[in-house]
């Protein structure tokens, strides 16, 4: 069996809801259309009967006035019946007469207190089911005769045929105008999500242009508007993860042609000195080390990405690592002829991961140290920033990064001057993995440069907070 | 030990309390007495018949349609075909006498002059049951259907039994409690009237199904033979003989004839509203009116209204018992 799309389902739903509405409100139409007829019915019927009766002048019912009621029921809708015949008045009531008078004894009784009868079924004597009334006509006690007055019932029946007939016509127009409006409204709430549908389809296969048109506010607008915000994303992600294959094997196909290049010289005899060969082993051997280097940044920021390998954190004195780190470039620092100025707070604790940190000062310093012209200065500060957080800057006076790519710094494989840096030797995922260590810590970086200006890094952590 | 006892003697006085048959407020034996048998409101009632004062109404609360009184005058028997027996109660003391077993299905009732005898009409058994005074059945004479109507001779030796749905009368032995003969009669007839020296029945009736009787048929008693159709409109149900003719009353139309000792109608006049029974005592016709609850007294030589005296619910049958000094 073939199964039904939601759109088919809701409007079935709609269709059936507004079938049963329709059969609840016939019925009920019809029950008070013929609760509200029968009793006008009988109201009419009792009106007519008291207003015979009252011609009715006492004693033995007269010829006269049995023809002025026979005349009546001439020009009557309901048929009029003129009863003095006591065996139809039930007068031998007592006695078992075994006649079915169209009066019985306990009308009779009602009769006898001057009040009217109403019978509402099927009578023997006109074999039919009728709706009658009986109105005495009494001289004092005495039950001279009786106006019998009866409709058929089928008559106040048809009346309601009559009102079904006109009920059902407009009740189609009704429905069919609901249903129209129902399926349109049906087709503007599942529209979107057929979209989606087809365009999660799309998507398996690698098309991730999504799309949706966003036409309303409501849920069903906002899932289309967050799915084509997931699509963009994926979109984004994906191509970031091309881009990352494809610098990571660039940055893998740097060293391999050179070691490539230089073995095969080696192997073929190429070097004609000793000191050539030597030469071309010590490029052999940078270019592994960069290899290395690269691999080792991959494997960082993967775990750092995935957090598979969790920070162990505990109280870390900042500034005794930062020290550390500056004592490991203080050989290059006086090499290149660099003036570090330091002015360090020994009273910040960081709540962090001791080796990490360290990873993030050495990898600042060493962009500093890397981009700092001969004789420049790079200024290491550590301050508190708050009652919560410390700050860490380090500046240095290099050549700067242009304003608009300030935020892309911190991307896996972003460098500012490619060709410079790899011939410096970075693997262009330092920034990447800082960030993500202070990410980590539930810290924050933030990076200000500009061209010929040098560049500042501000990097704020969280400190250790003391128990009251 | 105390206790026990008086447990045991609250026990014995419940247990006697709750057989003790009901007793009603006595009448006294030296008073004429109009006795109304109001079925609707299933009571009694006692008229004074020289005022129309009621002296006791006694409630009965049993479906009883009709009574009798002993030829004594003493004992009043109620019956009915829903009861399953037969109520003697005593006018002086209040007193209900006895029961007589019957059987549900009894419909009439009648007693030999000298009150040896009663005859049951039972519309169960379709026959007419003979009773010793002492409260014993002595026979059952099979008949037609439903002998709602009893008439003895004054001699006590001949009953009628109009039969009321089967068209027929059958004449009975009295005595011997035999059935002598039977003649037909038209349905539904009701009430009658043995006038043994003309050697007539007369006999009314209701009509049957939509026809409305309008006629008394007069038959030859010792034939059976239809002799003659006495118009007397409408329904006529209720006949008394005295000396100034014979009274009978009409319910269809509520009407009361009064005839010639021939059958020669000589008055008629209007009369209550839907009167079922009719006695004469003391030169006046004492007439119950069912639907107006009410007992009009009528000159029996004028017919001329004399009184109305209201009744329990729904008087069908009167019975009047004399006082004695």
């Amino acid at each position: 069996m073939k199964r039904l799309r939601l759109g088919q389902k809701v409007w079935l739903s709609i269709g059936a809801a507004i079938f049963v509405t329709l059969a609840f409100s016939f019925l009920l139409l019809n029950y008070f259309y013929r609760t509200v007829y029968v009793k006008e019915v009988e109201r009419m019927l009792i009106a007519e009967g008291t207003s015979l009766a009252h011609d009715y002048r006492g004693g033995t019912v007269t010829e006269a006035y049995r023809r002025q009621i026979e005349w009546y029921d001439e020009k009557s809708t309901a048929t009029i019946l003129l009863i003095d015949n006591p065996r139809e008045l039930s007068a031998c009531w007592p006695f078992p007469v075994h006649y079915d008078a169209l009066v019985s004894g306990r009308d009779r009784e009602t009769l006898l207190h001057g009040k009217p009868v109403i019978k509402t079924g099927y009578e023997k004597r006109f074999d039919r089911r009728v709706m009658a009334v009986v109105v005495p006509l009494l001289d004092e006690k005495r039950l001279e005769g009786a106006i019998y007055l009866y409709m058929p019932l089928a008559d106040v029946q048809e009346a309601t045929k009559r009102a079904a007939a006109a009920f059902w016509p407009f009740a189609a127009l009704f429905a069919a105008a609901l249903l129209f409006v129902g399926k349109r409204m049906v087709r503007q709430m599942t529209e979107p999500l057929q979209a989606m549908e087809k365009a999660a389809g799309r998507m398996a296969k690698g098309d991730y242009g999504a799309a949706i048109s966003v036409r309303t506010d409501d849920e069903i607008g906002r899932l289309a508007q967050a799915f084509n915000q997931m699509a963009d994303a994926i979109a984004k992600e994906d191509e970031r993860k091309r881009e990352f294959l494809a610098n990571v094997s660039h940055e893998l196909r740097t060293p391999l042609s050179y070691i490539k290049g230089y073995s095969e010289a080696l192997l073929s005899g190429l070097a004609r000195t000793k000191e050539e060969e030597q030469s071309h082993l010590r490029l052999i051997h940078r270019e592994t080390e960069r290899m290395e280097r690269l691999v080792r940044d991959l494997l960082d920021l993967a775990q750092l990405e995935g957090q598979s390998v969790p920070l162990e954190r505990a109280p870390v004195a900042f500034a005794q690592v930062i020290e550390d780190v500056m004592d490991m470039y203080r050989p290059i620092i006086t090499k290149k002829r660099l003036t570090l100025t330091c002015d360090l707070d020994y009273e910040l604790i960081v709540d962090g991961d001791a080796d990490r940190l360290e990873q993030v000062v050495r990898n600042l310093l060493d962009n500093a140290i890397r981009y700092t012209p001969e004789g420049g200065a790079v200024t290491v500060r550590l301050s508190r920033f708050s009652d919560t957080e410390g700050e860490l800057v380090i500046r240095d006076t290099g050549k700067g990064i242009p304003k608009d790519q300030l935020p892309l710094l911190g991307q896996r494989f972003f460098r500012v001057d490619r060709a410079r840096t790899r011939k410096e030797g970075g693997t262009g995922l330092g920034l990447a993995i800082v960030k993500q260590i202070v990410a980590l810590h539930g810290g924050a970086i933030q990076f200000d440069s500009d061209l010929g200006q040098g560049t500042t890094v501000s990097v704020r952590l969280p400190l250790v907070q003391e128990e009251e | 030990m105390k206790r026990a006892s008086v447990w045991v003697l609250c026990i014995c006085l419940w247990v006697i309390s709750g057989c003790a048959k009901p007793s009603f407020p006595p009448i006294d034996n030296s008073l004429s007495v109009v006795i109304s048998l109001d079925v609707k409101g299933e009571t009694v009632t006692f008229l004074n018949a020289k005022n129309g004062r009621v002296i006791a109404r006694w409630e009965i609360n049993k479906p009883f349609r009709g009574g009798a009184l002993s030829p004594d005058r003493r004992t009043l028997l109620l019956y009915g075909p829903d009861l399953d027996r037969v109520y003697r109660y005593n006018l002086a003391t209040g007193k209900q006498l006895d029961e007589w077993k019957t059987g549900s299905g009894i419909i009439s009732a009648t007693a030999t002059p000298d009150g040896s005898t009663w005859f049951f009409g039972d519309n169960q058994h379709h026959a007419v049951r003979v009773w010793s005074e002492n409260g014993k059945e002595l026979t059952r004479l099979r008949v037609g259907h439903s002998p709602l109507t009893l008439l003895i001779n004054d001699a006590g030796t001949e009953l009628y039994a109009i039969d009321f749905q089967a068209g027929r009368t059958f004449v009975i032995d009295a005595v011997h409690h035999r059935l002598i003969r039977s003649f037909a009669v038209p349905r539904m007839a009701l009430g009658g009237l043995v006038r043994e020296q003309q050697g007539e029945l007369w006999v009314g009736g209701h009509g049957s199904g939509s026809r409305v009787e309008t006629n008394i048929h007069v038959y030859s008693l010792p034939d059976g033979r239809l002799r003659q159709m006495i118009a007397a409109p409408v329904m006529p149900i209720d006949f008394i003989e005295t000396d100034r003719g014979v009274f009978v009353l009409s319910h269809g139309s509520n009407t009361m004839h009064r005839f010639a000792p021939d059958g020669n109608r000589l008055a008629s006049m209007s009369v209550g509203a839907n009167p079922f029974a009719m006695e004469a005592a003391g030169g006046r016709l004492y007439i119950a009116s069912y639907d107006s609850d009410e007992i009009i007294v009528v000159d029996e030589a004028t017919l001329r209204p004399l009184a109305r005296w209201k009744t329990g619910d729904g008087p069908l049958q009167l019975l009047i018992r004399e006082g004695r000094t």
